[in-house]
């Protein structure tokens, strides 16, 4: 009975001022910008800003006379990653930009949610400057609506047609003008366990027949001949159905298909799907489809980091966990691209964008803004840096690289996938992924209707006839992602 | 008394079968959580290949790095301010209002059910929106007392209910005697109904503390800015685009589980003294 | 005798409150009648109306008309009528969707609850360890859901988990990739969720059965009750509210369902695991159909509607829940 009124009347008396100190806090206006942002520590760090600002002008401290003049900040929503790539991006990209352009410096945040918390932020007629979608297909959607900025004028004014790889440039236009810029590009190879192959003998295949044979013997010698698995992103199995039809069709009827001059349900295109279901019953992924279901990045990469999967085909996101993983099971790691598997196929590399770049319509700083645009793609070292920080999982900007470009310090085998990449798709030699250059409810179903093709469920004709119906609704509608167009 | 002394020590004696179920839904409840006690102290590579056995090297530093590299010091203290905030304001706008549903007779009640419970089952997605954009405009985003607020309405529906199913079964007496000797309904509510359905407070205080607490969401929509994100947060801060540091992540979510621990503790003590001064012991 | 200590105990705490209530500051309101009836219960109830409203009723409303358009989520819409309820009749996946909550909701109205039941029994009585065992099934609740769902990806593991290993002692029937394989999806998700769940259910009840007066235990063991009979006719009753607000909750809260879902599978494979909440969630963002998704959205809305007017309705003929 004592113990119960003193309860009430603590609990009442605790909680009263509680809240007159709470919501005082909660009402405060926000504190100072965290140190990393700061002009004075970006000054002792600028190197690369060629019109290098003097140290006073840096200063934060702005005498009173000036207070009128406080910096335009540029609100920049970025995807959230873990603290290292954090503290590079910001070192390496914000620092330096602020370092050079004082008045009007960059306040990059990093969003744990950012495609729904921007989607909100934007249609509630709020949202950053600087507008940072997954890909082509989403920032579409934001271009249909009249949310992104035309930014035709200020890429002549910057020149960054030159600047960028034409396909990559081309991905960010539509109906010729430009509204996105690529911030990062990906493809899809195979990485395979050297330290597995050489102590089987076995050799990285250049045909089809060669890998349906290497995945055979490594299932005589129990292991897993591709690593893979979708539980934790769904998605994962359209990395697998564009190399397929890439590798089996070939880039010149893929590229038919997309602009509508054949079918989804050709012979080609069956053939491909086929084959790729065929590889999933034989247990060639992961040893059974339904492990392939149940396992996620961190257990395939690890699979194949220890031995127990032979390859492994991914995207160039995976060059950010590939070497560490190796690393800690000290077993070596190497790459070869995904052979033809059909006759008559050139070996090509996908085409990717996997983050893109734009401004807000209703942003009021469009010519600050595009200042910190181009200082993505205006200088190679400085973007060179930013990507080995990031381990090429992000902010590969597809730039005019060349071998001097990779610093020593560079693995020699991202290195080398980046300068094959630029020579086989400088010739013509490329594919398209089904991320970037595939409406979005078609590529929803590219890897939600595989499932039943893989249960058995649907047929490889109705899944594939189910796709064109669906691409040709979208094509319709305006959907579509740009397509670079091809000399066929 | 030797009859009493009897039924004493029987009882005494049967609650062995209750320890032993009971201990058995302990180990089905707790094993499982010990498998992220031993991740939060392994390194990534190690989780790969041991994901659930002892560490073989005990890594300690994990939490101080999780700590830093996930921002705690502000994290933890943005989420107390919006636990506390939406307690106390959970707990006052569901007390009222229980009590004028479940003891006031009020006409209408049916209907204020109604809405009210049919608001809690529409997925959040769907009216983030027109919330931020009101709250856009109110110059309420990027603040912590604007997400506190939007708890208020979006956790005090359930605690309403939960409270007015304590409040209902108390009998009439005490509050006739009270508001015939004149006291106000809010002296009523305040002096009698709330020491009497004091586990329904508590109770409900400790699940919206741990709604708001754990809440991710809401906060990550509406709060931008680093200053003012929550703890929720912290577990999204140890992944790269497809793979994820399961070491670090677990030391964040035992760092994030500890407080909420702690609150449970101090609730509880108030539960299990009042428990046993029922009759439920012989 | 101990006992009718107790009992004099709790009525001469309710006396003393009484007076305590009757002699702090005394008014006499106007028709104090009318006043009590019509006016206060509404002033009591408004700040949760005006905060319901505000936040979360206006705004639903707003985007349950976006039920009635075309709208993709961005920009410009418009008006289809009744379209997205039609093309949600015909939806396989709307079908597969509404049929697993139906599951869940079976699912769930049994094992949680008769574990918290179960569970608050058993404990209730136990003096020493109390505050272990109450923690100790507690926990899970309090850990976020992205971590159990961890834990638990782990613990069922295709290849490194406990299915394997008890396979290789002789239970070959476990050798199962259970978020994996279609069959078993479902059920290796609910199972996860009950684990989260059930010890907050027996928290709800342990306190519940606090406000249980002690004397109809004693009259009840005079009768020669055993502990069933004690449970049946003297504690049950006496939750009786407290559980019929869980199967409520149970039920609405079944048909809104989706963190463990869309962490686990994402609704996968092959929709073995979709929920209406994935579906929406699916539609809203990664096909560009939020028309589609607030109808989906609408329909959940209606079915709890639906459940709340049942508990109305029961509560109107004289249960007294």
């Amino acid at each position: 009975m004592r113990h119960r009124r003193i309860t009430r009347r603590e609990f009442l008396s605790i909680s009263g001022l509680a809240a007159v100190g709470l919501i005082a806090a909660a009402c405060a206006p926000s504190a100072a910008p965290a140190p990393t942002t700061s002009p004075t520590q970006a000054a002792g760090q600028a190197t690369e800003a060629p019109t290098a600002a003097p140290a006073t002008v840096a200063s934060t401290a702005v005498p009173p006379t000036m207070a009128s003049k406080a910096p335009t900040k540029i609100v920049w929503w970025n995807e959230s990653y873990n603290d290292a790539m954090e503290k590079n991006l910001t070192t390496n990209f914000v620092d330096t930009f602020n370092a050079a352009h004082p008045d009007t410096p960059i306040d990059l945040t990093y969003q744990e949610n950012l495609d729904q918390t921007l989607r909100t932020a934007v249609q509630a007629g709020a949202g950053p400057d600087v507008v940072i979608t997954p890909g082509p297909g989403f920032v579409l959607e934001y271009i249909n609506a009249g949310y992104i900025l035309d930014l035709s004028d200020f890429a002549v004014q910057y020149g960054w047609k030159d600047k960028l790889l034409s396909w990559a440039y081309d991905s960010g236009t539509v109906n010729g003008k430009l509204y996105s810029l690529p911030l990062t590009f990906e493809s899809v190879l195979v990485y395979y366990n050297k330290t597995v192959f050489d102590k089987q003998a076995w050799q990285p295949p250049t045909t089809g027949d060669e890998m349906v044979a290497l995945c055979e013997a490594a299932k005589k010698a129990n292991i897993y001949a591709l690593s893979a698995g979708n539980s934790d992103w769904k998605a994962a199995t359209e990395w697998f159905v564009g190399p397929f039809l890439d590798e089996y069709a070939g880039d010149d009827n893929y590229y038919k298909a997309l602009i509508g001059e054949k079918k989804w349900t050709d012979p080609e295109f069956v053939g491909a799907i086929k084959m790729l279901n065929d590889w999933f019953q034989k247990g060639y992924f992961s040893g059974s489809i339904d492990n392939y279901h149940a396992l996620t990045g961190n257990d395939y990469v690890g699979n194949l980091a220890n031995g127990k999967a032979a390859m492994m085909i991914d995207g160039t996101w995976a060059f950010a966990d590939v070497p560490g993983a190796f690393e800690q099971s000290g077993q070596d790691w190497d790459w070869f691209p995904m052979p033809p598997l059909n006759t008559g196929v050139h070996q090509s590399y996908g085409l990717a964008i996997g983050t893109t770049v734009s401004i807000n319509a209703k942003s009021k700083i469009p010519d600050a803004a595009a200042k910190a645009l181009d200082w993505i793609v205006n200088d190679k070292k400085r973007a060179m840096t930013i990507a080995s920080g990031m381990s090429f999982g992000e902010w590969v900007v597809p730039l005019h690289f060349t071998p001097e470009d990779f610093p020593a310090n560079v693995d020699k085998r991202i290195a080398r996938f980046y300068q094959d990449f630029v020579a086989v798709t400088g010739r013509g030699d490329y594919g398209y992924t089904t991320w970037t250059f595939w409406p979005p409810k078609t590529e929803e179903y590219v890897y939600q209707g595989f499932d039943d093709v893989m249960a058995g469920t649907t047929t490889v004709e109705q899944y594939l006839a189910q796709i064109q119906q669906q691409f040709d609704a979208e094509r319709t509608a305006g959907k579509t992602p740009p397509v670079p167009k091809r000399n066929v | 008394m030797r009859a009493t002394f009897a039924r004493r020590s029987r009882r005494v004696n049967s609650l062995l079968p209750n320890y032993i179920i009971a201990t058995a839904l302990a180990l089905f409840t707790l094993l499982p959580l010990l498998s992220l006690v031993f991740n939060s102290l392994k390194s990534s590579a190690e989780i790969g290949q041991n994901p659930m056995g002892l560490p073989r090297v005990v890594h300690w530093a994990n939490y101080v790095d999780a700590w830093n590299q996930a921002h705690f010091s502000v994290t933890m203290r943005n989420s107390f301010i919006l636990t506390f905030g939406s307690i106390i304001g959970v707990v006052i706008i569901s007390g009222l209002a229980a009590y004028a549903l479940g003891r006031l007779n009020m006409p209408g009640a049916d209907i204020i059910t109604l809405c009210i419970l049919v608001g809690t089952s529409m997925p959040m997605q769907l009216f983030m929106v027109p919330l931020f954009f009101l709250w856009s405009r109110l110059g309420l985003t990027d603040k912590l007392i604007g997400v506190i607020i939007i708890y208020w309405a979006t956790m005090s529906p359930f605690a309403t209910f939960l409270l007015r199913s304590y409040m209902v079964s108390i009998p009439k007496d005490f509050e006739d005697a009270a508001r015939v000797d004149g006291a106000s309904e809010l002296q009523v509510l305040s002096n009698i109904i709330v020491p009497i359905s004091m586990p329904g407070f508590l109770t409900v205080a400790l699940v919206t503390g741990l709604s708001a607490w754990n809440e991710f969401l809401l906060a990550v929509t509406f709060l931008h800015r680093d200053d003012v994100k929550p703890i929720s947060t912290a577990l999204y801060a140890f992944q790269t685009r497809y793979a994820r540091d399961w070491g670090l992540t677990s030391t964040a979510a035992v760092i994030m589980a500890l407080p909420v621990v702690v609150l449970f503790l101090l609730l509880q003590r108030q539960f299990i003294e009042g428990l046993t001064q029922g009759g439920l012991k012989a | 005798m101990a006992t009718d200590l107790e009992v004099g105990k709790t009525i001469m705490q309710g006396q003393v409150l009484v007076q305590a209530a009757a002699t702090a500051q005394v008014r006499q309101p106007k028709r104090p009648h009318v006043w009590r009836k019509a006016v206060l219960p509404w002033l009591f109830v408004a700040p949760l109306l005006i905060a319901n409203i505000v936040v979360v009723l206006g705004p639903s409303v707003g985007s349950a008309f976006f039920a009635f358009t075309d709208w993709s989520g961005l920009g410009s819409f418009k008006w289809v009528g009744l379209a997205n309820f039609q093309r949600m009749v015909g939806d396989r996946v709307f079908h597969v969707a509404f049929a697993n909550n139906v599951k869940w909701t079976l699912l769930f109205l049994i094992v949680p609850i008769g574990m918290g039941l179960f569970g608050s029994a058993i404990i209730a009585p136990i003096k020493r360890g109390a505050m272990f065992y109450r923690v100790a099934y507690f926990v899970p609740h309090v850990i976020a859901s992205v971590v159990n769902a961890e834990i638990w990806r782990q613990i069922l593991h295709p290849t490194m988990g406990i299915g394997p290993w008890l396979a290789s002692r002789g239970l070959k029937f476990m050798d199962v990739a259970f978020f994996g394989n279609v069959h078993t999806v479902f059920y290796a998700v609910a199972f996860v969720d009950n684990w989260q769940w059930w010890g907050f259910l027996l928290v709800l009840y342990l306190a519940a059965m606090q406000a249980v007066d002690p004397e109809l235990y004693e009259a009840a063991r005079l009768e020669g009750a055993n502990r069933w009979q004690e449970w049946r006719n003297v504690t049950l009753p006496g939750i009786l509210p407290n559980l019929v607000f869980t199967i409520l909750i149970t039920i609405m809260w079944s048909f809104k369902v989706f963190d463990y879902i869309y962490l686990l599978t994402g609704g996968g494979p092959a929709h073995a695991s979709e929920v209406l909440a994935t579906q929406v969630f699916n539609e809203a963002f990664y096909q560009f159909e939020a028309g589609y998704a607030a109808a989906i959205g609408l329909t959940m809305s209606l079915i709890s509607a639906l459940v709340v007017v049942v508990f109305i309705v029961l509560r109107r003929k004289g249960w007294e829940i």
